[in-house]
């Protein structure tokens, strides 16, 4: 008690001392911006921010703080009028006197009639299979409850998704590494129960059949073939035979010759079968061509590679193999196909145990905001167009050949910080790498892997290997720039779009809608109807990746088939039988053609198969014709061998044509893959590639342009589009801006202050300057770039160089389901196909107009203030850190660890379990797949954006974003704050009807059904992680909704609090099969959703009192401490500080 | 100026207010007893189901095992209801012809299920796990009754939480040896309370500090 008036007295003037010409100071911008900024450099105790309103007015941001909920969250004040409140009370009242005296209606139990052997009911079952996103696939094990898949984990066998040195050790999985995921991967399921998706085959917007759909692709075959003439009638073979006589025969009767040919549309392709089934259809059906399109992975990393080393091979990074990491606009911690797996190996080097000291220091020079840029040691923000300079002076430093390194003004701004990193790399030969972004031109690929190899990287800490997407390897995919082409020439005669959503995705110079409406048959394939959708002829439902037998590639081109947990609910079909149905055995289901690729290599040793030969087409002048001559002429199939050292290369007539059949090991190969969900030996080959130091002369000519540069990044969680309809991805706050439901157009506080955008709080340009009357707005501008516009709400973010705007792809759909249709700005509108990552020539000009935004960094505010500086978050250096272990803070809080603070309440006893969590600060990158996972396992709902905006929203988990030091470049912090399960908990003692207890193994239990929505607990809580349902959030009523939900959770209703439970329903289960054996829980037989999705190991949840758990460990390290631990709550749930390993040569003085 | 009311309302006053007093015990008490009367918890209701299934016949007659049928019991939360599949292994030879088993023979026809009327539902809020209960030493006929005596099966516990509780509090009263679980005819002993003791010491039961914590069973 002492302690706390004491620092009361002493700190409770400290924030006015802090801004002594607060109140004084003329409101000229800059000179309160140099009186910020010196204070913040002035400050030589730690010193965080969490937002830039904080910074600007501390006396109105402590307002929000000391509200239990921010305004207008407890407040009815919706729009509701007499007569719906009437109805509500009606309703209300009603239901509670029939809840409370009827009795339990009937319920029916329908078992099975034959019950599958390996069901157990009441029990779920896992299995492995893989999500593919954007070329490349993460494995997975999805959770099945009697038939109905729920929940989505990682596949801890797979590459992509193994965090290598955490073994589970739980009854199903034991002595297995631990799989983690990505935010897109947990909330692929809810994907799959969308009821907006696709649900019935349209032909003109009229319902109609897939054997409908089977005649139309027969007439398109027959005519295309009948148009190829009598050029194959003299061909041999026995399926063109069989396939031409009757197609020709046919065709004089109701066919007319095509005029084109079929061109196939495809995102990137990671399934070796689709792809071998693409380049055979190429063959049975001569002209038609491939075009691939996937609007947010570029081909720069291809091209970069090409111009290099000659040859587009893939590069793969091994993180945990190196000390010093440069990213050149690269965010490979939270974008791209290995992100998972990179962020567990770059995390292993940041972990801070007594064996494993830090030795990783990450530089990052990007021209946005990212993840990767919060996680780094030194960070530069330049110019996207500012990089490729920066590079090459990098590249001249170290000793590559480059030619002249042009003066460059970036250059010669932050030559300290390229002399020191050059020495930095040099002194690390062999033991460093540098990554090149997506985003980044050719040239800076090119000059990274040049880099690489003059730093001995190249064969350490970076392989080459073949390129893994189908098709890159053989050149035979043309562009969809190449495609709009031929369609002008008026070379398509049917268009097939097998998943993706070009009209909205396509660059706006290519005007795709227009063209697309020149073609003659139109047929998409896809999940949900969307733009294209809108002027296709055909609209097939897809199937979902959980419902579909496929096979796909990871990012080091280890295969994985895809096997189905679910018949598909709308009859969806996979673009296997699409493709099929073009063939002359239309009717093969996936699983057939699945099955026949992987006979073919399992028969070859694992060679790819090659397609049998229909027509050697000569080579045809035109850039589309020789590009599918080639792949005619060439011969090999897609996709990598596994043991043998040559693709097969063989003429496609050694291939027998007949379909194999199915021998023992084939079959028992088959299952083994199915069971482990890899392919053994399928990794792609190494490939030897040295860059060529030739290649690098020519530097990139910069556009001329105006002063304002724009850059497009797909949305961290929405990606490119293809998620908006997800509630669970839209309402997840975007790292570093904990935005939800909209895009922003960013900029730095300098270009916003010199733009006039923002409002002037005490010298500072902040977003929002009424975010305490509930509304959060911003600033609507219009920008134009290329004679194109769009409106934008504007969002100031420090840390984002100067003159440059960021916008994010994949919001502004038109047509994409209830979700996700009208959120946000569209900026594909902006994009042209010659400069799709950046280009100068932006012009902004503010509208004048305010924009609400539902953005979460200023809810649920811990309080720093009234009892001085609490630190909420702590860090460190690592010279620091050698020097004083604690970071300057007190001992842990185990349960009867001696010391910390007298209290008047009595201790609990725990004699058996006693659940606690730690959490690495060091370790936690920002991905939020802890925040999705958490909403996946514990059936929470979703709000929607004006209820966000309120301040109501439900994630029991949410991760505050911290920022330290200089306005233009600060550094990042995360903190992932579940609840803390105190063991005084503030919550427990003001409950009226004891919903929230005390549980015997340390859980603040909290119970729904006695829950009456005092919301006194929540009043109560000093770390706000309480979460009430304001109104009835859950869908009880969508069908296909409640086949979502975890069956181990109560779906909580309108008027009831809730919050983290430590996932106790795993604890539960945990601790039953533990009893069952007679035996304690082992440590990580138990994990949480949080932690068991966390790639960087950051949550480690556990037993307390088991000596020899991980948690316990952690919760002795002397890093480790307690939030806001003055109040003497004892929270189960700490923290470790975060150590940061900055080059002593950069630090500021 | 007389009075307006007699001197006797003062008796009727008094009565009235002492009256009110009981009145409202009485009605709570009333609440309460309908709350666990059978009325409300529908014990000791036969329910109709599709099929007029005799555990009595089963059970008590032919001496099936419970885990004949229930196969899940020991494994899982849910002690589980027989495929159709498992009335036909014998019912494809007995009663084939039975009206009676008509539902049976056109669940196995058409491979649709048979829609049987849940007897012990629980709220769903309250996760109960079979396996642990079983394994345990909690026997069938401690919860379910005597089961082999029910021609129509019907709840005999209330399945309130104050029900669950009793034992929660105090498992000695209720555990059984391990091999006694299957047991219908089972009675405690007359040393059950030393006897139960023995067996959750040897069962490593949990504390009552455990057993009572509400996540032990609302998740």
């Amino acid at each position: 008690m002492s302690q706390i008036v004491q620092l009361q007295n002493n700190l409770g003037k400290k924030p006015e001392a802090a801004n002594p010409d607060n109140t004084a100071s003329p409101q000229s911008p800059s000179s309160g911006l140099d009186r910020i900024r010196e204070e913040l450099g002035a400050l030589t105790g730690k010193k965080y921010w969490r937002s830039l309103e904080e910074l600007a007015d501390r006396d109105e941001f402590q307002k929000l703080v000391e509200r239990e909920f921010p305004e207008n969250a407890s407040e009815w004040n919706d729009p509701a009028g007499r007569r719906k409140f009437l109805k509500l009370m009606g309703a209300s009242l009603a239901l509670a006197g029939l809840a409370g005296c009827t009795r339990q209606p009937t319920e029916r139990i329908a078992p099975y009639v034959r019950q599958p052997e390996q069901i157990t009911p009441g029990r779920p079952l896992y299995f492995a299979t893989a999500m593919s996103m954007g070329g490349s696939a993460i494995g997975l094990l999805v959770e099945s409850h009697e038939g109905r898949p729920t929940k989505i984990e990682g596949n801890g066998l797979h590459p992509a998704a193994r965090v290598a040195d955490d073994i589970i050790r739980s009854h199903n999985l034991d002595g297995e590494a631990r799989g983690a995921t990505d935010i897109f991967s947990q909330a692929a399921i809810l994907s799959l129960y969308d009821p907006d998706r696709t649900q019935t085959l349209t032909y003109l917007g009229d319902i109609n059949t897939w054997a409908g759909f089977l005649a139309e692709a027969n007439r398109i075959r027959r005519a295309l073939l009948l148009a190829q003439g009598g050029g194959q009638q003299n061909q041999p073979g026995q399926s063109q035979g069989q396939a031409n006589q009757p197609a020709q025969q046919a065709g004089i009767a109701d066919v007319e010759p095509a005029t084109g040919h079929l061109a196939i549309l495809t995102e990137s392709v990671s399934s070796p079968t689709l792809a071998y089934q693409i380049t055979g259809l190429m063959r049975d059906i001569p002209g038609t061509r491939w075009y691939m399109h996937e609007p947010a992975v570029g081909d720069a990393a291809r091209e970069g590679a090409r111009m290099a080393m000659g040859r587009p091979v893939s590069a793969v990074y091994r993180f945990d193999q190196a000390d010093i990491v440069l990213s050149l606009d690269s965010d490979f911690l939270s974008c791209g196909p290995a992100s998972v797996r990179y962020s567990a190996d770059f995390a292993s080097r940041r972990r801070l145990d007594q064996q494993n000291a830090q030795t990783v220091r990450l530089y990052t020079v990007e021209s946005s905001v990212t993840n990767t840029g919060a996680a780094a040691d030194h960070r530069l923000s330049l110019k996207p167009s500012e990089i490729e300079a920066f590079a090459r002076a990098l590249a001249a430093k170290v000793g590559v050949a480059v030619g002249q390194a042009t003066a460059s003004e970036a250059v010669s701004r932050h030559q300290q910080f390229l002399n020191v990193l050059a020495e930095d790399l040099m002194a690390h030969r062999g033991r460093c790498v540098v990554v090149p972004g997506d985003c980044q031109p050719p040239q800076v690929h090119a000059l990274s892997h040049a880099l690489n190899q003059a730093l001995g990287a190249a064969g350490a800490t970076v392989t080459y290997i073949e390129p893994i997407e189908g098709g890159v390897g053989d050149n035979a995919v043309g562009t969809l720039a190449q495609l709009a082409q031929a369609i002008d020439a008026g070379q398509v005669y049917a268009l097939l779009i097998l998943g993706g959503n070009p009209v909205y995705t396509a660059p706006a110079d290519l005007n795709f809608a227009e063209r697309m409406r020149n073609i003659k048959h139109r047929i998409h394939l896809s999940l949900h109807t969307d733009e294209t959708s809108e002027i296709s002829h055909w609209n097939l439902p897809e199937a979902h990746f959980l419902e579909s037998w496929s096979d796909a590639v990871a990012f080091d081109g280890t295969a994985s088939i895809i096997q189905p947990l679910i018949a598909p609910i709308y009859s969806g079909k996979t673009a296997h039988e699409v493709l099929s149905a073009f063939t002359d055995n239309p009717e093969r289901s996936s699983y057939d053609t699945v099955r026949e690729y992987w006979m073919r290599r399992f028969a070859g040793g694992g060679a790819a198969p090659a397609n049998p030969a229909r027509i050697a087409q000569p080579n045809q002048p035109g850039g589309q014709a020789s590009a599918a001559g080639q792949l005619g002429n060439q011969q090999t199939g897609p996709g990598q061998p596994f043991g043998s050292s040559q693709p097969a290369t063989t003429g496609a007539a050694a291939v027998p044509a007949a379909a194999p059949t199915p021998t023992p090991e084939f079959e028992q190969f088959w299952r083994r893959a199915l069971h482990d969900g890899v392919i053994p030996n399928t990794a792609a080959q190494a490939a030897t590639a040295a860059p060529s130091p030739a290649s690098l002369q020519a530097p990139t000519q910069p556009a001329p342009g105006g002063e304002l540069e724009i850059i497009f990044r797909p949305d961290p969680t929405i990606y490119d589009g293809r998620f908006a309809n997800n509630g669970w991805l839209q309402e997840l706050p975007k790292p570093i801006t904990t935005l939800t439901w909209d895009n922003v157009a960013m900029m730095s506080p300098a270009t916003a202050a010199r733009l006039g955008i923002g409002k002037q709080v005490n010298g500072v340009a902040t977003n929002s300057e009424g975010y305490t009357g509930g509304v959060f707005s911003v600033d609507l501008v219009e920008l134009e770039y290329k004679g194109r516009r769009v409106t934008a709400p504007a969002w100031i973010q420090p840390g984002h160089p100067d003159d440059c705007v960021t916008v994010t792809l994949g919001y502004g759909r038109r047509v994409a389901g209830r979700v996700g249709t009208g959120n946000g700005y569209n900026a594909y509108l902006l994009r042209t196909s010659d400069a799709p990552w950046f280009g100068t020539g932006l012009t902004l000009r503010k509208t004048g107009e305010a924009y609400p935004l539902a953005v979460v960094q200023q809810h649920h505010l811990l309080d720093d203030k009234e009892i001085g500086e609490r630190d909420l978050l702590r860090s460190a250096t690592l010279a620091e850190y050698q020097k004083n272990p604690t970071l300057g803070h007190q001992a842990p809080h185990a349960p009867g660890h001696e010391g910390g603070h007298p209290s008047l309440y009595p201790e609990w006893e725990y004699p058996g379990y006693a659940w606690g969590m730690a959490i690495d600060l060091n370790a936690c990158t920002g991905c939020s797949a802890c925040v999705v996972a958490c909403v996946a396992e514990n059936n929470t709902p979703v709000v929607g954006k004006d209820q966000v905006m309120r301040g109501r929203e439900m994630q029991w988990l949410r991760i505050d974003s911290y920022f330290k030091g200089d306005l233009n470049n600060p550094e990042t912090y995360f903190q992932p704050l579940p609840c803390m399960h105190c063991e005084q908990a503030p919550c427990e003692v003001v409950c009226p009807v004891a919903a929230t207890v005390h549980s015997a193994e340390g859980l603040n239990d909290m119970v729904y059904n006695r829950c009456v929505g005092t919301r006194y607990c929540s009043n109560n809580c000093p770390y706000k992680v309480r979460r009430f349902n304001f109104l009835l959030y859950q869908d009880f009523y969508t069908a296909s909704l409640k086949m979502l939900r975890n069956p181990d959770v109560s779906v909580r209703s309108r008027g009831v609090m809730e919050k983290c439970t430590y996932c106790v329903q795993r604890i539960q289960e945990g601790k039953i099969q533990a009893e069952l054996r007679d035996e304690r829980v082992r440590d990580k037989e138990i994990v949480t959703a949080c932690a068991q999705a966390c790639p960087t190991k950051a949550i480690v949840f556990g037993d307390i009192n088991d000596e020899s758990s991980e948690v316990y460990k952690m919760k002795h390290n002397p890093r480790n401490y307690a939030l806001l631990d003055v109040l003497n709550t004892k929270p189960r749930t700490t923290y470790m500080g975060a150590v940061r390993n900055p080059n002593p040569k950069l630090e500021k003085a | 100026m007389s009075q307006i009311f007699h001197r006797s309302t003062n008796v009727l006053a008094r009565v009235t207010i002492f009256g009110a007093v009981f009145f409202l015990a009485f009605l709570l008490w009333l609440m309460d007893e309908l709350t666990k009367s059978p009325y409300n918890t529908q014990a000791y209701t036969p329910r109709e189901q599709p099929v007029q299934f005799s555990h009595k016949h089963h059970v008590g007659d032919d001496g099936i095992d419970c885990r004949y049928c229930h196969t899940s019991v020991e494994k899982s939360a849910f002690a589980g209801i027989p495929p159709t599949k498992t009335c036909m292994n014998c019912h494809s030879q007995l009663f084939a012809d039975s009206p009676y088993l008509e539902p049976v023979r056109e669940s196995w026809r058409t491979g649709k299920p048979i829609e049987w009327v849940r007897v012990h539902d629980l709220p769903d809020f309250a996760y109960f796990n079979h396996a642990i209960h079983v394994n345990k030493g909690v026997g069938c006929s401690t919860c379910h009754g005597r089961v082999d005596l029910m021609p129509l099966t019907f709840q005999v516990a209330s399945l309130q939480m104050q029900w669950c509780l009793e034992c929660h509090r105090e498992p000695e009263r209720f555990l059984r040896p391990k091999d006694q679980i299957f047991n219908m005819e089972w009675e405690p002993p007359a040393n059950q309370l030393e006897l139960g003791r023995q067996l959750s010491e040897q069962y490593k039961t949990p504390s009552k500090a455990v057993l009572t914590s509400c996540s032990t069973c609302h998740r």
